[in-house]
């Protein structure tokens, strides 16, 4: 607007410098303890799963054949660096930005206790997941906060435009998680809380604001696996194989139980919103929309800070911080810490061995081979069930490829190929629960079985 | 000269009572009018017999102008300037003595010019009502009046004018681009398309990030705090400027009534208002409508001389020649702006940069919720005039201005050389030309609510023309693309082809893309593949998908800023909406060629809810 205009609100705000300082305190034990962990070797299935499909598109040109697997957020951020070092590098900055944001919320609430829950959930085995194992997560959580920050800010000022960024967030943290939308609604279902007199067509409208991103996002995702696949996708596969369960959510987030009882004790309409997010995991929990127990940790920990009543007194504030404290240490005691299993030493040396094959010259049956693709630095070698002319192999293997590759995770080649080889090949070298079968005439890919960190190659 | 005071002599003369005198003399003392002004506009008194107390007091005869009275070339040798500027018309000269007719006192500055025009002669004043005074300059001047309203602009600079609709360099690139698309049509059809398809995609893409960006900026506007109810009771009226209302109205006889209403119910001292009511000769139906809705003393009257073209900025440069406020509104027949606009446009442009020539009113419909048509366009003008304009102005990007509402500062528009005739939105265009000559255009939270068009072909119609003033407005400033990006920068370049340029260019585009779609979608044919290669098809599917989700949800949001709630789904509508854009823009594409200056009138009067639904 031209001059009439005075100058806006000041919010109390820490100086840039701490709170920069603060946040990189946050996430750099993180950051480096994940690249530590990604230097000896781990690479978690997530991100191994993330990086072979990025690899794949990269390789054939086709972003379609990222598969139309969901959430698509992690994938797009990796195309121009396919490496586990961006996605750690991703998460970690995911962290800093989420740790800036409680910052901002500690300085408005003068009060540092926001930012120990926070660090709390983030500085143990299990907010090292959230870097080291899965970042899209990481990416999700700060989505969610940030979307939370702004529907904060629409409901404290009415100003829309905070709800557009509220919606625009929640349609981020969609794209990382299915959520996201179910946090859109339960921020559209708590409005009524919030606005005591609102009638029902203003209530209709924000509801629709809140949930249009998330919808638009799942019509987009739907649309697109329909025209490239011809089938539409159901985006709510998640990539953690399973989520943890209720007891296993509350022993690790006494923080936000004990702000759950706090708020209790405070009895407001507003409580339910503290109430809902874990409603929300476990109802997540049994429809298949999976996550992991940092997830859940840091998401209830998030809505903890937000729930923090402002009247606690001193002693409430201490068992506060305690708690987020002694929940970090026992963690540290407790829950493994992310390691190498021998089954990734062997899958990686195999990936290793196959890389220098020529493009499309080695069969695989990708759906039975993940373990292998998580580790193999460039898809270029393999023809899988997504290229065309796969069928055309399966059935004349000799005539288009010259090695095949069985997995232990299975056959899945549909040519008896674990039980003797392809007719024209014969066995290379059969190591690892892996057989390699090459056509005679095609140049050996040796394995380095040295490589394995055991006495003995494994035999079948 | 009588040394009696006006109030006392007319109260003398019993043509006012005392009481109403004393009302009169209260009034002054709060906005510090003229007094005879002030019992005009309270109504206390005739025209007529103010201008004979006047003549009394002033020791000068009456006259009355009609025809005959005027001699236009003795007239025509007191240069129009100098004429609109002291506001007095030679009428007759025998040789001896020059005859002139004033509505005010003569002044020395007067006589002296007088003297430099007509050497030697004695100067015999007389006095007319201001209305009679207005009506002698148009008969002296008729041809001059219709001269400068037509091509004031394009004498002034020729480069800026769309009297030229395509320059020889326009043409030749033109002819060599449709030369060069048939050639490449004849000999290699897919490449051509393919070609053709790389940079539509990537112009498609760049505007949906210009208008997002755009768009959001706008909604953020909001949070910076705008003129407040408080601010404008702060205002010494005393203060306030005269402002000009210009009102150019053609076959408006049904809503004129209501307009009168709302220009009478603005928070302006009236006696400060200078409403000049613009009517084309072949309409005589709207002017009696107007003297039937008994207009107040601070309307002026005004019958645009014809002559082609017939066009909304023409009569526009007529009331510009004429005003006397040194700030100055266009309004349609049909608006109904908010009481306080013209207080919070004085505000702005008090706290505003020195450079800042006008300020925008918000536009919006009163009769939103009439059909399909009015609540699409509700949607679009709730975009365009709350979030899209204020975040061209957060940006320091080109405005294109609205068809109404416009407050400008009225002697930096005449010297910008007015409205351009030949421009069918020479709104769009004025704020363009603003902005390329170091002027700033800001927005004002205020609105005029108008009536939507109900009905399509007239929607069509109107659209086509305003499609096609911006192609106008696109082929003006693009004539010398360098000189325009040296004087307003890259930023304020790109983002004028975007919007002005980019806006009709989308829309032609569209229903190919539509066709493209739809073929894929029902016929799954390969046939398309060859055009879009993969990283096109991808560009494609996010213009698609989420440029549009992107388009509607902000959308969302003007509406919902404006507590329409029942329009936030309807938003979802809006693809379908476009179409009818298409519609209008491939008739704006055959009339450019065919009848560029043609004015498409919009039918207004056709709703059936009221200013206040």
């Amino acid at each position: 607007m031209v001059s009439p205009v005075t100058a806006p609100r000041r919010r109390v705000v820490a100086p840039y410098w701490v709170r920069t300082l603060l946040a990189s305190a946050a996430a750099a034990p993180l950051l480096v303890a994940s690249l530590m962990l990604a230097q000896s070797g781990y690479l978690s299935d997530t991100h191994g799963a993330f990086l072979s499909r990025v690899l794949f598109a990269l390789d054939r040109g086709q972003l379609e054949l990222l598969g139309f697997e969901y959430p698509p957020l992690p994938f797009l951020m990796l195309l121009p660096w396919p490496t586990v070092t961006l996605a750690i590098i991703f998460g970690a900055l995911a962290i800093f930005s989420l740790a800036w944001l409680v910052l901002n919320d500690c300085t408005m609430r003068r009060s540092i206790l926001p930012f120990v829950l926070l660090l709390g959930a983030l500085w143990s085995p299990i907010g090292l997941h959230l870097v080291a194992s899965d970042f899209n997560e990481a990416v999700g959580l700060f989505a969610l906060y940030g979307g939370w920050r702004h529907y904060r800010r629409w409901w404290e000022t009415r100003k829309t435009i905070h709800g557009l960024y509220t919606g625009l967030w929640l349609g981020v943290a969609f794209y990382t998680s299915p959520l996201g939308l179910g946090l859109a609604l339960i921020a559209g279902a708590v409005l009524p809380l919030l606005f005591p007199r609102l009638q029902i067509p203003p209530f209709a409208s924000q509801l629709v604001l809140l949930v249009f991103p998330g919808i638009a996002a799942t019509a987009t995702w739907a649309y697109l696996s329909w025209v490239f696949t011809q089938r539409v996708a159901f985006p709510f596969a998640a990539w953690e194989p399973h989520s943890p369960g209720f007891v296993q959510i509350v022993s690790w987030t006494v923080p936000y139980l004990l702000v759950a009882f706090f708020s209790l004790l405070r009895p407001k309409a507003t409580t339910a919103g503290v109430l809902l997010p874990f409603v929300l995991l476990l109802g997540a929990n049994r429809v298949g929309w999976h996550f992991s127990l940092a997830f859940a940790v840091v998401l209830l920990t998030l809505v903890a800070i937000i729930a923090i009543p402002p009247d606690l007194d001193r002693s409430q504030r201490a068992l506060l911080g305690g708690a987020a404290v002694a929940q970090a240490l026992v963690a540290w005691v407790l829950v493994p810490w992310p390691h190498t299993t021998t089954e990734d030493i062997v899958s990686r040396t195999v990936a290793t061995a196959l890389a220098p094959a020529p493009a499309r010259s080695i069969l695989l049956d990708d759906r039975y081979a993940t373990r292998l693709l998580k580790w193999a630095p460039s898809l270029a070698p393999y023809l899988t069930t997504r290229d065309t002319g796969f069928e055309v192999a399966l059935a004349e293997p000799r005539a288009v490829v010259d090695y095949v590759v069985v997995t232990p995770d299975g056959d899945g080649l549909s040519l008896d190929a674990d039980v003797r080889p392809p007719a024209g090949f014969q066995v290379d070298w059969n190591w690892g629960g892996y057989i390699l079968y090459r056509r005679p005439g095609a140049p050996r890919l040796p394995v380095r079985f040295d490589r394995l960190l055991v006495d003995q190659p494994v035999q079948p | 000269m009588s040394s009696i005071r006006l109030g006392d002599y007319l109260v003398q003369r019993e043509l006012i009572s005392s009481q109403q005198l004393a009302t009169a003399l209260h009034q002054q003392t709060r906005t510090g009018e003229r007094l005879g002004r002030l019992l005009l506009i309270l109504g206390f008194i005739r025209r007529l017999d103010l201008a004979q107390a006047l003549a009394t007091l002033w020791g000068y005869p009456f006259a009355t102008v009609d025809a005959k009275f005027v001699d236009p070339l003795v007239a025509q040798r007191f240069p129009l300037d100098a004429t609109l500027h002291h506001r007095a018309v030679p009428v007759r000269d025998d040789g001896h003595t020059v005859t002139v007719v004033v509505a005010d006192a003569p002044d020395q500055r007067l006589r002296e010019t007088l003297e430099i025009v007509y050497p030697g002669r004695n100067v015999e004043f007389r006095v007319t009502t201001e209305w009679d005074l207005d009506r002698a300059i148009a008969l002296a001047h008729r041809r001059k009046v219709v001269d400068t309203s037509i091509y004031g602009l394009y004498f002034r600079d020729q480069a800026e004018s769309a009297f030229t609709v395509f320059t020889l360099p326009q043409y030749l690139t033109f002819a060599v681009a449709c030369f060069a698309l048939l050639g490449g049509f004849y000999f290699a059809p897919l490449d051509t398309l393919l070609v053709l398809n790389v940079p539509i995609t990537a112009f498609f893409l760049l505007v949906v990030a210009f208008r997002t960006w755009v768009g959001v900026s706008g909604a953020s506007a909001e949070t910076a705090i705008s003129l407040t109810p408080e601010e404008l009771a702060a205002i010494d009226e005393r203060e306030l400027p005269v402002y000009s209302i210009l009102v150019p109205i053609y076959r408006e006889a049904a809503v004129i009534g209501t307009l009168l209403k709302s220009l009478r119910e603005l928070d302006y001292p009236a006696d400060k208002l200078d409403i000049l009511l613009l009517f084309e000769e072949d309409d005589p139906e709207t002017q009696a409508a107007a003297k039937a809705a008994a207009p107040g003393a601070n309307v002026r009257f005004f019958v645009v001389p014809s002559g082609d073209p017939q066009t909304k900025p023409k009569a526009c440069n007529v009331g510009l020649l004429f005003a006397q406020g040194e700030y100055l509104v266009i309004y349609d027949a049909e608006d109904q702006p908010e009481p306080d606009q013209l207080k919070k446009a004085y505000l702005a442009f008090q706290r505003g940069p020195e450079n800042l020539v006008c300020v925008q009113a918000a536009l919006n419909y009163y009769n939103w919720n009439e059909n399909f048509l009015t609540r699409m366009f509700t949607l679009e003008y709730s975009f365009w005039f709350d979030y899209l304009l204020p975040g061209l102005d957060m940006l320091r990007l080109p405005i294109p201005l609205g068809g109404t509402s416009n407050h400008f500062k009225a002697q930096v528009l005449r010297d910008l050389g007015g409205w351009d005739p030949f421009n069918v939105t020479e709104d769009a265009d004025l704020g363009i030309r603003a902005a390329m000559h170091g002027y700033r255009v800001g927005i004002i939270n205020s609105t005029t609510f108008e009536e939507a068009n109900k009905e399509v072909g007239n929607w069509i119609r109107q659209r086509s023309r305003w499609i096609k003033g911006y192609m106008q407005t696109a082929l003006v400033f693009s004539r010398d693309p360098m000189d325009l990006m040296r004087r307003v920068g890259l930023r304020q370049t790109l983002g004028f082809a975007l919007l002005i340029g980019g806006t009709p260019l989308i829309f032609l585009i569209q229903p190919v893309s539509i066709v493209l779609t739809v073929i894929w979608i029902v016929t799954r044919t390969g046939l398309l593949d060859p055009i879009f290669p993969p990283i096109v098809l991808y560009l494609s599917l996010f213009n698609l998908l989420i440029g549009n989700a992107l388009a509607i949800y902000i959308n969302m949001f003007a509406v919902f800023k404006r507590r329409l709630h029942v329009l936030v789904l309807f938003a979802l509508l809006n693809p379908f909406y476009w179409i009818l854009h298409s519609i209008a823009a491939y008739k704006a594409l055959g009339q450019l060629f065919t009848r560029p200056y043609y004015w498409e009138k919009t039918t207004h009067g056709l709703t059936r809810h009221g200013a206040s639904a």
